[in-house]
């Protein structure tokens, strides 16, 4: 009995010698990488600090004024991304409606001088890739302006009472949609620059036109709501009779660049 | 005598695995020098750097030294490898890197292992992979700096796969090795701070 305690007491020793004798060596050293992506999103603007239209001419009550590339949009972001614009005012005559800073004339009861805000039309170079998810009828504004005397609201200007709020699936975008379905080209535009941009169209680049068309009487017949199912003109808003009260009026446009959203 | 015959059984199970859990001994010391960890952190806060992306050269040295031991075994050799780790026990997907923290709504991906690229380089080019970027594709994946049981190339021969024991105090351009680093995440990843560790191990061949 004490001779088998021996040897396993032996045996016991053969393998610790064995195990710490042996081992392999081996020496390591770490790196670790952390890596910060911040978000960029960059919205280049040119265009001119204040667009004026000035009708002064029955020609152009007809026939409207258009202010071709009258701003440039060019984007760089690092992100998915959703660009809209949006109309504003300071609200000062009424929310949603253009600023009057002068009236000219007698105060007739059917000048009315709350202009929709929706009354400006906008044109976009380049339709909008992002928009697949887009339910409204209209989802941009790549539509050419309508001829005079033809009603379309395919241009109106997007409007939500004067906030700054985005709009919905069914309201117009210049890129990219409400909506995150993660799918390219469903309701955004892929991160990116037009500085790596090749070929005559771009999804990063936007020559933006401006069109206000008043008619005779000045009602404003194209203005409506983003998804062009209200009519917002003088008419429709305020009675058979009322047109827009000559003076001097104000507001603007808002471009917002964000995060697909 | 039966209680006997279960004690040898026993014990002879024991010998045998400890036998195979350990090897022969070829060399004194392995160790890379400094062996402290290093911390990089990569900034991408402009446009120029999201479209060229970020190379940082000589990130880290690894500067080996392997000495024989007392009675020299002239079948000592050593290899050199990286593993990438991405905390993956805490739930990270095997091919991503680790999530600290996110910017904005976290609607993209996260970015892949695969964003980060490395070179390995000395004068030497004592690496089969020398001064070539190579990447990982998830944490399983092994790059090799110097294989593992590849044939003794004694220190000073300046060739390929130099792997015989030496120093970089006598033998820089073979024993030293530089990292570089180049991230180019691109534009489809979801902004925030992400986090990888890349791990040397130098062994002993067994």
């Amino acid at each position: 009995m004490r001779k088998q305690s021996k040897l396993i007491l032996s045996l016991l020793m053969l393998v610790g010698v064995f195990g710490t004798v042996n081992a392999q060596l081996i020496d390591e050293k770490d790196v670790t990488v952390t890596l910060d992506l911040q978000p960029v999103l960059q919205l280049d603007m040119t265009t001119a600090n204040q667009l004026e239209f000035v009708f002064d001419d029955i020609n152009e009550y007809y026939a409207g004024i258009t202010n071709y590339a009258a701003t440039i949009l060019k984007v760089s972001s690092t992100v998915s991304w959703d660009l809209y614009a949006v109309g504003r005012s300071s609200g000062a005559t009424a929310a949603g409606f253009w600023d009057q800073q002068i009236d000219y004339g007698n105060n007739n009861p059917n000048a009315v001088d709350q202009l929709p805000l929706s009354l400006l039309e906008l044109r976009q170079s380049q339709a909008n890739n992002g928009d697949g998810a887009a339910t409204g009828a209209f989802t941009d504004y790549s539509a050419a302006f309508s001829a005079n005397g033809v009603v379309s609201r395919a241009n109106s200007l997007y409007v939500n009472g004067g906030a700054i709020t985005p709009p919905s699936t069914t309201d117009k975008y210049i890129a990219g949609h409400a909506g995150t379905s993660g799918t390219a080209g469903q309701d955004f535009i892929a991160g990116g620059s037009y500085l790596t941009q090749t070929g005559i169209t771009s999804d990063y680049y936007y020559a933006i036109d401006y069109r206000i068309l008043p008619g005779l009487p000045a009602v404003f017949p194209n203005a409506g709501s983003a998804d062009g199912t209200v009519a917002q003109d003088i008419v429709t808003d305020n009675g058979a009779g009322a047109y827009a009260e000559p003076g001097v009026y104000t507001m603007y446009v808002q471009y917002v660049l964000l995060e697909d959203q | 005598m039966k209680g006997i015959f279960k004690t040898y059984l026993f014990l002879i199970v024991i010998i045998i695995s400890g036998i195979r859990m350990t090897a022969q001994v070829h060399c004194g010391l392995v160790s890379i020098v400094p062996n402290s960890s290093v911390n990089q952190i990569v900034v991408f806060d402009d446009f120029t750097k999201y479209n060229a992306g970020v190379t940082i050269n000589s990130v880290t040295r690894i500067r080996v030294t392997v000495e024989d031991k007392t009675v020299v075994d002239p079948l000592c050799s050593w290899n050199l490898r990286m593993f990438i780790e991405n905390n993956s026990g805490a739930g990270t997907p095997l091919d991503e890197w680790e999530e600290l923290t996110t910017y904005g709504n976290g609607n993209a991906d996260n970015p892949k292992i695969n964003a980060l690229q490395i070179r390995v380089r000395n004068s030497c080019s004592t690496s089969p992979s020398d001064n070539t970027f190579r990447s990982f594709n998830d944490t399983s994946d092994i790059l090799d700096i110097i294989e593992q049981m590849l044939p003794v190339t004694p220190a000073g021969s300046c060739t390929q796969n130099v792997n015989g024991p030496g120093s970089y105090l006598t033998n820089f351009d073979e024993f030293n090795f530089d990292i570089d680093i180049r991230i180019n995440p691109g534009f489809q990843y979801n902004p925030g701070i992400f986090n990888l560790n890349i791990r040397f191990r130098l062994e002993e061949n067994m």
